[in-house]
């Protein structure tokens, strides 16, 4: 199975629940997300977060999971806008 | 005291996938640069170790020992991501950490304040390896080696992989060594392996025993036999800083039907990422180096020395485009190196310095531009069309570990 080549960069704009707290990872927590198609995806499993770069400005890429299927959401810090960036493989 | 900490993490990019998709826990996972057939793995998890799976083996090979195995491609910014956390933890510890690489590091407790000083360095392991998980993410584990010196330290790191902690003392170093291989000594080789055994060292506890003019005048015929000799007994000897001897960057095509022109921009493009480098270091390069691997593995390579130090794309391209000439073709892999470095331009002044100074200042203009909105947001029009030319993992250095691998 090969992970990565079934992934397509979507660059989606979506809309996202999100919770905020002063936890030690410091960052906002995302709950569920909805496509522009309707479709919504709760999340089960937040994975890792982490910063990228695209010269001094950051997206925070949201690794996460449903429980079939790894996603990455993006939160872009200049707009604030979300996008669905990826949809893994289904792993069954 | 054990003042050394050294902190090593496991099978350190698989685990970081296996903490950013939650979906390949458990299961066996290789790290590939390209999604290729002959993609070379780079990294691989517990559970494909387990299954036979070792690093460096081709795709097609591993595929053929475990059908299952996931492979995963290469994102450097999640390590470099996890690499910076990492060092933020063992900076709350001492002043006085090196990261070794991008997945190890070491704490020096001799400069760390007396709060930290005087507490047990086994409570300082398990606390690193806490944060880690709390701070980074779930499935994240590292080992920890506890000793006097970063050799000892590093050893004790590898005794116990995954999620160890142990601590080399004078008391039980005779008891750890005589259960090890000299192999399993962090920098013994088997080059070095059949250098000891031609003077009947054949055990780590033979080598521990060793005399110093052995190890000088025998096995190492240099200082370095005494650097060994203070190692094995917990002597700090690896503790200095090098300098930058050169800036160096390599590809491997990704066909072998590539015209010479196609070609010839990626190197441009290497030397546009090397030049940046070297720039971000305030470095001037008197030598480049151009080198090739062909499909016969024959290796082939040109160098110039040049009586100007560059450090300009323009000159950088130039001169590796023509040291490209006249190398052979099809070629399988192609790198540059830029070598005889300095800190200043040359003090002395040419008929053409106006010019210099022109290009110098284009180019502090463009590097300006690309870091304020990103790499490669302006470059040469001779190296368009070759954006796929991604960073890749830097394994050795960390001196590069910043904004620009994104």
């Amino acid at each position: 199975m090969n992970q990565n080549s079934l992934q397509t960069n979507l660059h989606e704009p979506i809309d996202v629940d999100a919770s905020f707290s002063r936890s030690i990872l410091g960052h906002c927590r995302p709950i569920a997300f909805r496509t522009q198609s309707g479709r919504e995806v709760q999340i089960a499993q937040v994975g890792l977060v982490h910063p990228k770069y695209d010269g001094l400005k950051t997206i925070y890429a949201f690794d996460i999971t449903d429980g079939a299927t790894d996603y990455r959401i993006t939160l872009d810090t200049d707009s604030l806008n979300w996008y669905l960036e990826f949809e893994g493989d289904h792993y069954e | 005291m054990n003042d050394t900490i050294y902190i090593d993490l496991n099978s350190c990019f698989a685990t970081i996938e296996q903490q950013s998709r939650p979906m390949l826990r458990g299961r066996p996972v290789a790290i590939t640069n390209r999604i290729t057939p002959n993609a070379c793995i780079i990294a691989a998890s517990y559970e494909a170790k387990a299954r036979g799976i070792k690093v460096g083996m081709r795709r097609v090979e591993a595929n053929a020992i475990c059908p299952d195995l996931i492979f995963a491609e290469t994102e450097p910014s999640k390590y470099v991501f996890v690499h910076n956390k990492l060092k933020r933890i063992m900076q709350d510890y001492s002043a006085n950490v090196t990261m070794k690489s991008i997945d190890e590091g070491v704490i020096n407790l001799a400069a760390a304040p007396p709060h930290i000083k005087t507490r047990n360095r086994a409570e300082i392991g398990q606390e690193i390896k806490q944060r880690l998980l709390t701070e980074v993410g779930d499935y994240m584990r590292c080992n920890v080696g506890i000793s006097s010196n970063r050799f000892l330290a590093k050893l004790a790191a590898e005794l116990h992989k995954p999620d160890g902690l142990d601590e080399i003392t004078p008391d039980n170093q005779r008891t750890i060594f005589a259960k090890l291989k000299l192999t399993d000594l962090p920098g013994i080789n088997t080059r070095m392996e059949r250098r000891l055994n031609a003077v009947n060292i054949y055990t780590p506890l033979q080598f521990l025993d060793a005399n110093e003019d052995t190890l000088v005048k025998l096995v190492c015929k240099s200082i370095d036999g005494s650097k060994w000799y203070q190692r094995l007994r917990g002597i700090e000897v690896d503790d200095y800083v090098s300098d930058i001897k050169s800036v160096g960057r390599q590809y491997v095509l990704e066909s072998r039907h590539l015209t010479r022109e196609e070609t010839r921009a990626r190197i441009l493009h290497l030397s546009e990422d090397v030049g940046y480098r070297l720039r971000s270091k305030h470095l001037y390069a008197h030598g480049v180096y151009v080198w090739t691997y062909g499909y016969d593995d024959i290796y082939s390579h040109k160098s110039t020395i040049l009586k100007r130090a560059i450090n300009t794309d323009r000159d950088i391209c130039n001169c590796a485009s023509q040291l490209f000439l006249n190398l052979p073709s099809p070629v399988r892999i192609i790198g540059i190196t830029l070598y005889k470095l300095q800190k200043e331009a040359d003090a002395q002044l040419t008929l053409y310095q106006k010019q210099i100074d022109r290009a110098e200042s284009v180019c502090a203009a463009i590097d300006k531009i690309n870091y304020r909105f990103g790499s490669r947001k302006v470059h040469s029009a001779a190296s368009h069309g070759t954006e796929h030319v991604k960073t890749k993992i830097p394994f050795g250095s960390t001196r590069y570990l910043d904004h620009s691998i994104t």
